[in-house]
């Protein structure tokens, strides 16, 4: 059994017609640009082996960090109300639309070695996070957070007290409910969030920047290396493109059979 | 021993408990959304007194006035759910072991006493399916299970026969009947649950008090 069809209006379908083309067409004009032939060539070269070793170290860190990091707060943001909360809430989706450079400039003005706490980090701990890898994870996990927190969250809402209250009758503490079965229960909203948090930390540029710089083989990760290339090399700037675009693909094509489709 | 005075307040309703429970099975009975499970809910500490007192055992779980409330968990409580509430992520067999596991219990030991807490409510052959995999029936039986193997003074039981098909009743009712909890509290709305001469709790405008069976 299936629905009839339903004839779509004009005034609907010519404006949706357009997004798409808005959407595709970058993607279209990427590819018919790639240099086919020299791809591998060109993505295996020293430089760009470097810029990807740098990137897999940074999103993978920043991934495990808005693991580490947002479960908890997740978890705080879905189970507690109030103003503190509703206030927390806002300051984690800031990054989400706050431009990457803001966002680097000001952690450049926090953690920066003349920075409020980078100062102290420097003279008590000697740990300089500027220009550093340290320093690019960092910046990365400040964009890619949201991204784990709203997933977890959002299906830590949908899942509600039920099942931490049957837990709880069961005899379970809270935290016992924490590892036996809200962890387990969202394991693939985790996943899901761990996609997420990493794709956007892989593809992290503004705040990488201006925070970390562009040295090579040590912050200079594959979209800055893209950025870079651009005006001397396009060719590579490409190629490096479209190995992002491949990532970021199968990232959904991943998400899509476990959670997008649910 | 289940003392409960006191009272708990949603937006502009009251309710108003004057329960002293002895061992045995208490039916509750009255009208939809009177505050059936609400009774149940403020037992097992998922809601809280707003003034009164409620003691299990001689214990003070819940007063307000001296700032005293037993998290759930901490209770001697167990709890059929009328919406069952099955970890998705578990077996129906590790469903009904959690309980034991929680307290120390080893997976073995656990899992055995699991399997024969699903034999006594006839379901037995499901024990390696996951809940989404069962009818409703079977994930009434298998919350009816878990709470049966969580060892406590109190268990409480919020329509368990709802979704249970008629022929199965009798079995799963006298099952629950015999419980070795020392004090079970029973909501149900059908008639032929409450055995004759029973004690029963009336939950009726705004007040929850003991009845005389008939």
């Amino acid at each position: 059994m299936s629905a009839p069809p339903r004839p779509t209006p004009p005034a609907i379908a010519v404006p949706a017609a357009f997004a798409v083309a808005l959407l595709a067409l970058p993607v279209v004009g990427l590819l018919q640009r790639a240099p086919w032939s020299t791809l591998l060539e060109r993505l295996t070269s020293a430089e760009i082996l470097d810029a990807i070793r740098v990137s897999a170290t940074v999103s993978v860190v920043a991934a495990l960090l808005c693991l580490a990091l947002g479960l908890p707060l997740a978890w705080i943001l879905a189970r507690h109300e109030g103003r503190t909360i509703a206030v927390l809430r806002i300051l984690v989706l800031l990054p989400m639309v706050l431009p990457p450079v803001v966002g680097g400039t000001a952690l450049l003005f926090a953690l920066g070695r003349r920075g409020l706490f980078g100062e102290w980090l420097d003279r008590w701990f000697g740990i300089t996070l500027p220009f550093t890898t340290a320093g690019a994870v960092v910046a990365a996990t400040f964009v890619a957070l949201p991204f784990f927190v709203t997933t977890v969250e959002s299906a830590l809402r949908d899942e509600g007290p039920a099942l931490d209250e049957a837990a709880a009758l069961a005899g379970a503490s809270p935290w016992q409910t924490f590892v036996h079965v809200t962890l387990p229960s969202l394991r693939g909203s985790i996943a899901a969030g761990v996609a997420l948090s990493w794709a956007r930390a892989l593809g992290e540029f503004g705040a990488t920047i201006t925070f970390a710089g562009s040295l090579g083989g040590r912050t200079r990760t594959l979209p800055v290396e893209a950025f870079l290339a651009l005006e001397q090399d396009p060719e590579t700037a490409i190629a490096v493109s479209v190995l992002l675009l491949a990532i970021s693909l199968s990232v959904l094509a991943v998400l899509r059979g476990r959670w997008l489709d649910r | 021993m289940i003392s409960l005075h006191g009272h708990v307040l949603r937006g502009s309703l009251r309710l108003d408990f004057d329960l002293d429970v002895e061992p045995g099975v208490h039916y509750v009975v009255g009208p939809n959304g009177a505050g059936k499970t609400t009774l149940l809910r403020v037992l097992a500490g998922l809601e809280a007194l707003d003034g009164g007192e409620l003691a299990i055992d001689g214990q003070t779980v819940d007063r307000p006035a001296g700032g005293r409330f037993v998290a759930a968990h901490r209770r001697p409580v167990a709890m059929a759910f009328q919406d069952h509430r099955l970890f998705p992520h578990l077996s129906v067999l590790d469903n009904v072991a959690f309980p034991a596991r929680r307290r120390g219990a080893s997976r073995h030991d656990a899992r055995t006493a699991a399997r024969r807490h699903l034999e006594s409510v006839g379901v037995g052959d499901i024990a390696r399916r996951r809940p989404r995999e069962l009818s409703v029936g079977q994930q009434q039986r298998t919350a009816i299970a878990r709470a049966l193997a969580t060892p406590a003074a109190l268990l409480l039981l919020d329509e368990p026969l709802a979704a249970i098909d008629d022929a199965s009743r009798t079995l799963i009712r006298s099952r629950l009947r015999s419980a070795t909890h020392p004090t079970t509290v029973w909501v149900s709305h059908d008639p032929s649950d409450v055995e004759a001469g029973s004690r029963r709790i009336s939950v009726e405008g705004g007040a929850v008090r003991q009845t005389l069976g008939s």
